[in-house]
């Protein structure tokens, strides 16, 4: 088990590698760099300012003597400077995750709310009315494009309540108020999708453990019918339920991008995006290298829960 | 395990494969009558297929949805055209194109998406999920960790970051959209198999002499199968979701093609206020067709599978 473990984090290393390599020549060979996306907006700049600036920024140098020096500073720590905010990269992080960090899990945890009751629920009355609604309901909430349903909470709960998302930066311990009305409305929207996508795989298999044999050994044992549907189908049927939600570590992010920007929420995504379109290099390298460090990480949890929760999967 | 061999044979017969056409319409009666919600949503399903053929022929297209009128902007639901000569159902929109025609062509658009988007994906992962689970190993962990790779961007922030150097478009987005829904098919079916591989039968199969390419296709797919069905339904809705995303984000499909998720974001978000309907209807359009092949799949699987049918 620690072998494998050391083995699966060893194997990490040239995925990133790989990725920020990957990153790097992706986002050189987009059109434009910096320095331009600038010019555009001040007018004026000739050639020879262009090419001193770009001096300073470090890019007048290859591609991969760049990609050395920034590796190298990642080594020692430092994740480079953003061009545009003029700050530490790892501080722009530091400001911009705890808010996405939030989004996520309060969204995965609504999605996990929703989705088990109804999940359990429409798999023991299969083809009953009750299934019927509560599936509807929920996967009614993947069905909605996450674009659509924010603009829909945002205009009509400003139409019927005359509430607005409130704008900046609200941090959880010294506004915990507006942090939650600003974070909430969001995760609701990102926790709809994901409930639907853990419910549907959650009641697939629950429909699949319940008429197993050992469910029906469990049965005439004489257990409740509470003990047989939570000790032994549901546990049974959490392994679909831990890889969807471990490929939806990215779903999330994908998402936040969207919702970020929907309700004006600065956090992570729309970071990403404007470092996107300004072409500033530092902050998209950095944004990429933390997203693919959590996404394995993530992905490496999920398969350890395997073992845990099915003893007959076994790592050696 | 003679019976877990020939389930997909069986399914097969049951759903037209080789029968006759009476046993055909009976099963698809008894489908209806023990998944009345999934059959509906499978006839809506059709139906939206039917509506992207249809308005690739341009023969159900009320008008062109091109073409811009000023005279006619922002006319409500059910009015005639400035000059009495056209009627439009659903009104015209900000610069006076059918929004009718429009939501019909933007169907077209998502439709074939969607469709091409599960047809390059669905094979290719399935074939990678389960050699990779079977062959075990250092196969299975590198196969994995290229898995990871591309799963480690986010969809829509990788799509963004191609789209600029490809520059925006709707085949651009199409093969970003196809390539990076390969690892989630991959996954699921990794992941059963994984667990089916330590069946009995397997053992047994292995026994008596099957070679690993018919235990593989033979023993263990036709068990994984279902997990892969509701995979299926729900790949065809996320690409249409996805490509409704990129168009809103202006990267997908350009103007003046009639994109359901790019109406929401150029005439939608703008004239939300004074003129929901302009968002709502295509909102309400691309909803619709996800729900329909979620709830399909999801019948289509409890009807399909062995293990779900009967009394328990």
């Amino acid at each position: 088990m620690q072998r494998y473990v050391l083995s699966r984090l060893a194997l990490m290393v040239p995925t990133v590698i790989i990725l920020t390599m990957v990153t790097f020549s992706l986002l050189r060979i987009m059109p434009g760099d910096f320095v331009v996306a600038q010019m555009a907006q001040a007018r004026g700049v000739d050639a020879k300012q262009a090419e001193l600036y770009r001096h300073e920024l470090g890019l007048d140098v290859p591609a991969p003597v760049q990609y050395v020096r920034w590796m190298g500073g990642l080594l020692h720590g430092d994740w480079g400077t953003s061009f545009w905010q003029r700050k530490p990269v790892l501080e722009v992080i530091q400001k911009a995750s705890p808010i996405s960090a939030e989004l996520g899990i309060m969204a995965t945890t609504i999605g996990l709310l929703i989705a088990i009751p109804i999940g359990v629920l429409s798999a023991v009355y299969q083809d009953k009315p009750l299934d019927y609604l509560l599936r509807s309901i929920s996967i009614l909430g993947i069905s909605v494009p996450n674009f659509f349903l924010g603009l829909l909470v945002i205009v009509y709960s400003g139409i019927w309540f005359g509430w607005f998302p409130p704008l900046g930066t609200h941090s959880l311990f010294d506004d915990p108020w507006g942090n939650i009305q600003q974070v909430l409305p969001g995760a609701f929207v990102l926790g709809a999708a994901q409930s639907a996508q853990i419910m549907r795989i959650l009641r697939t298999t629950m429909l699949e453990t319940q008429r197993e044999d050992y469910i029906r050994t469990a049965r005439s044992k004489g257990l409740t019918e509470m003990n047989v549907i939570f000790k032994h189908a549901f546990r049974n049927a959490l392994i679909p339920v831990v890889t969807v939600l471990g490929f939806q570590i990215s779903t999330i992010i994908g998402g936040s991008v969207v919702v970020e920007s929907v309700f004006g929420i600065a956090g992570i995504g729309r970071t990403y995006i404007d470092a996107v379109t300004q072409r500033d290099y530092p902050l998209v390298q950095g944004i990429a290298l933390l997203l693919v460090m959590a996404t394995l990480m993530t992905n490496l949890l999920v398969d350890l829960s395997y073992s845990w929760l099915d003893p007959r999967i076994r790592y050696s | 395990m003679a019976a877990q061999g020939q389930t997909i044979g069986a399914a097969g017969a049951r759903f037209g494969g080789p029968s006759r056409l009476g046993g055909f319409a009976q099963t698809l009666w008894k489908f209806a009558k023990r998944h009345p919600m999934g059959a509906f949503c499978g006839v809506l399903y059709l139906m939206s297929v039917g509506i992207a053929i249809g308005a690739f022929t341009g023969t159900i297209l009320p008008y062109d949805p091109d073409v811009f009128k000023g005279a006619d902007r922002l006319l409500p639901m059910g009015a005639h055209s400035r000059d009495g000569a056209r009627f439009f159902v659903l009104g015209t929109d900000n610069l006076g194109r059918d929004m009718l025609s429009r939501i019909l062509k933007g169907t077209e658009i998502s439709v074939f998406f969607a469709i091409g988007v599960a047809a390059v994906s669905i094979p290719l992962g399935s074939a990678i999920g389960l050699s990779s689970a079977y062959a075990g190993g250092k196969v299975d962990l590198y196969i994995q960790r290229v898995m990871d790779a591309i799963q480690v961007f986010p969809f829509i922030v990788l799509a963004i970051a191609i789209v600029s150097i490809l520059g925006p478009g709707i085949w651009q987005g199409f093969w970003v959209v196809a390539i990076l829904s390969i690892p989630r098919p991959a996954r699921v079916i990794r992941g059963s198999v994984l667990g089916a591989k330590q069946n009995m039968w397997v053992e047994a199969a292995r026994c008596i002499g099957c070679s690993d390419r018919r235990i593989m296709y033979r023993h263990i797919l036709p068990n994984v199968m279902a997990p892969m069905i509701v995979l299926g339904s729900y790949v065809l809705a996320q690409a249409i979701i996805t490509e409704a995303t990129l168009s809103f984000l202006g990267i997908g499909a350009q103007p003046p093609t009639a994109s359901l998720g790019q109406m929401l974001t150029q005439s939608g978000s703008t004239f939300f206020q004074t003129n929901p309907r302009l968002a709502i209807l295509p909102g309400t359009a691309i909803s619709i067709m996800v729900f329909s092949m979620n709830m399909f799949g999801d019948a289509l699987r409890d009807a399909l599978d062995p293990r779900l049918r009967g009394s328990r």
